[in-house]
C-alpha cells in the first residue's frame, strides 16, 4: 500500500490516513505557532526536534500501523482533543504548551489507533510525555537548589577556596550566592533526560545495562555541568564582577554550559553506542540481530 | 462495521476542521496575560486597637514596587506594628520563603493551631512574626508546604473549567506576606499563637479575583 493522495471519495483507508495526517499537521503547527508567538524560542527549537523525531518514526512506520479506533477511545480521544482545542483558544500558558504535545499523542492516539494499541505508539507517547510533562508537573513542587548548592560549595571546596554554606547561600572569598529554584538546574536535567529518551529512540542500544544508565548520565551531567556554572558564580559574587556574573548568569554564557552538557551527553552516547557494537564474547553464540 | 468507518471518517473531517480553525485563530489571537486585579488595603482590618496606616514599601530595593500597607495597633497595651506585602509571582515568593523561612538557625517555625505556620525571629528586644498567608485563609512558611497547598493546587471541577477558558490561572501562587513585630518577651508561645490567628484570619476576605 503507498501513501498517495487518495484519488476518490471511497478509497476511506487512504482517505482516513490523510485525514489523520492533516489534524496531527495542524496540531502541530498550531503548537510551534503559539510559541513562536511567544517567544519562546529554546522550547520551540526542542519541540521541533521531538515533534520531527516522532514524525519520522511514525512516517517510516506508516504501513504497518495499526489504525482501528473503537467508539470509546474515539470518544476519550475527541474529548481530550476538545480540552486541548478550547485551552489553546482561551490564553494558552507556557505550561499548557509544554503539556500539550502529551495530551495531542494521546488524543490522536484515541481519534486513529485506539487505546488498545498503546503498545504500537509506546515510544512516540514516551518521547512527547517527556518533552515537557515531568519539567511542569516536578518543577514548581521540588525545591532543588539546597542540593545544587551543596554540590556547588563542594567544587569549590575541592578547588581549595575558602567557601561555607548556609542552606542555598553560598559564601566565596568574592561574596555570597543564593541558589534560587531557577539556579538549580533541574530545567537542564528535564531537558538532557528529554534528549536521552530521543537518543535511545532513534540509536537504541542492545544493551539493557547502557539502556537504564543512560538517563542516568544525562541527568548526573546536567547536575555537575550546572554545580560548576554555580561555582564560577559564587566566584564572580562581588560587586567587581558584575559583568562576568551578569554574562555568565543570564547571558550567552549561561547557554554555553547548556550547551557543553548536551555536547558532553552525545560524547557518551557515542562512546555507548560503541561499546554496544563490540562483538559478542565467543562464548555466546547469538548474532546481533537474535539479540534484538 | 462499514457505518462505523463512515462516521469515523465524518467525525475525523470535523475534527480536522475545528483544528484548522483553531490553527488560523492562533495565529492572530491575543496573548497578553490580563495583569491580576490589585490588592485593596484595607485602612483597619485588625481584630485590635487601630491607631494608624499607610502604605508601606519593602525595604529590599528588587521588592520597593511591590504593593503594601503598614499598620500600628494597641492589644491589651501591648504595641504591634504589622505590615502585608501582596506578591503574585512565584519566583518573588521564593525570595520572601528564603528570607523568612527556616534557613537561618534563629528562626523558629511554630504552628499556631488552626492551620496557620509562622516563623518566628528574635531580632533584639523585637520580636518578628513573618508568614504567607493564603487566599483561602491559614498561612505557610515553607516553600514545600506552599507548593502542596490546596490553595496553589485546586483541581476542583469548577476551577478547571475556569482555567479551561483562561479565566483563572491553574495554580494560584498568591501569598500575602504578613508580619507582626512587638516587643521580645511579650507573651509565651501559646499568646503569639493567637497573636498571629488573630492576625491572619480577617485577611482571606480582602483577597481579589486570582
Amino acid at each position: 500500500m503507498s501513501f498517495t493522495l487518495p484519488s476518490t471519495i471511497s478509497d476511506r483507508p487512504r482517505l482516513l490516513r490523510w485525514l489523520l495526517l492533516a489534524i496531527a499537521t495542524g496540531l502541530i503547527a498550531i503548537h510551534l505557532t503559539l510559541l513562536w508567538r511567544m517567544d519562546n524560542a529554546s522550547f520551540w527549537g526542542v519541540s521541533v526536534i521531538f515533534w520531527g523525531v516522532v514524525g519520522s518514526r511514525l512516517w517510516e512506520q506508516r504501513h504497518t500501523l495499526p489504525l482501528k479506533s473503537d467508539p470509546l477511545s474515539m470518544a476519550i480521544g475527541l474529548l481530550v482533543l476538545s480540552v486541548v482545542l478550547l485551552k489553546t483558544t482561551a490564553l494558552p500558558t507556557s505550561n499548557f504548551l509544554a503539556v500539550y504535545p502529551f495530551l495531542v499523542g494521546v488524543a490522536l492516539l484515541g481519534l486513529g489507533a485506539g487505546f488498545g494499541a498503546w503498545r504500537d505508539y509506546g515510544k512516540e507517547l514516551l518521547l512527547l510525555f517527556v518533552l515537557g510533562v515531568p519539567k511542569v508537573v516536578l518543577s514548581p513542587m521540588l525545591d532543588f537548589s539546597p542540593v545544587t548548592a551543596r554540590l556547588g560549595t563542594f567544587l569549590l571546596w575541592y578547588g581549595g577556596v575558602d567557601v561555607q554554606r548556609w542552606g542555598t547561600l553560598i559564601q566565596s572569598p568574592a561574596g555570597i550566592v543564593d541558589v534560587n529554584m531557577g539556579c538549580s538546574g533541574l530545567e537542564t536535567i528535564f531537558y538532557l533526560l528529554g534528549l536521552s529518551m530521543v537518543a535511545l529512540v532513534m540509536y537504541p542500544l542492545r544493551s539493557p545495562l547502557l539502556r537504564i544508565i543512560t538517563p542516568v548520565i544525562a541527568a548526573l551531567l546536567a547536575f555537575v555541568i550546572n554545580g560548576i556554572r554555580v561555582a564560577l558564580l559564587a566566584l564572580l559574587s562581588g560587586p567587581a564582577q558584575a559583568i562576568p556574573f551578569k554574562y555568565w548568569h543570564e547571558g550567552d554564557g549561561s547557554l554555553l554550559f547548556a550547551l557543553t552538557a548536551v555536547c558532553l551527553f552525545g560524547g557518551c552516547y557515542w562512546v555507548m553506542m560503541e561499546w554496544d557494537l563490540r562483538p559478542a564474547p565467543p562464548l555466546v553464540t547469538h548474532d546481533r540481530e537474535t539479540l534484538r | 462495521m462499514k457505518k462505523w468507518f463512515s462516521l469515523r471518517l465524518g467525525i475525523l473531517g470535523l475534527v480536522a476542521l475545528a483544528v484548522g480553525g483553531v490553527w488560523g485563530r492562533s495565529l492572530w489571537m491575543s496573548l497578553e496575560t490580563p495583569s491580576p486585579e490589585a490588592f485593596i488595603f484595607p485602612p483597619q482590618p485588625g481584630p485590635w486597637q487601630w491607631l494608624d496606616s499607610g502604605p508601606y514599601h519593602p525595604p529590599e530595593a528588587e521588592n520597593a514596587e511591590l504593593p503594601g500597607f503598614q499598620y500600628r495597633y494597641h492589644r491589651e497595651d501591648l504595641p504591634i506594628t504589622a505590615t502585608v506585602v501582596y506578591v503574585t509571582h512565584p519566583h518573588v515568593n521564593e525570595k520572601y520563603f528564603r528570607s523568612y523561612g527556616p534557613i537561618l538557625a534563629n528562626t523558629e517555625i511554630r504552628d499556631d493551631g488552626a492551620g496557620g505556620s509562622y516563623s518566628l525571629v528574635t531580632a533584639g528586644d523585637t520580636l518578628l512574626l513573618h508568614g504567607c498567608i493564603r487566599p483561602r485563609g491559614g498561612s505557610v512558611i515553607t516553600y514545600r508546604q506552599f507548593a502542596q497547598s490546596p490553595d496553589t493546587i485546586d483541581l476542583s471541577p469548577s476551577h478547571l473549567w475556569n482555567w479551561l477558558r483562561g479565566q483563572t490561572p491553574l495554580r494560584d501562587y498568591r501569598c500575602l506576606w504578613g508580619s507582626l513585630q512587638i516587643p521580645a518577651g511579650a507573651g509565651d508561645e501559646v499568646f503569639l499563637d493567637t497573636l498571629w490567628e488573630e492576625w491572619r484570619s480577617p485577611w482571606p476576605a480582602h483577597f481579589p479575583r486570582p
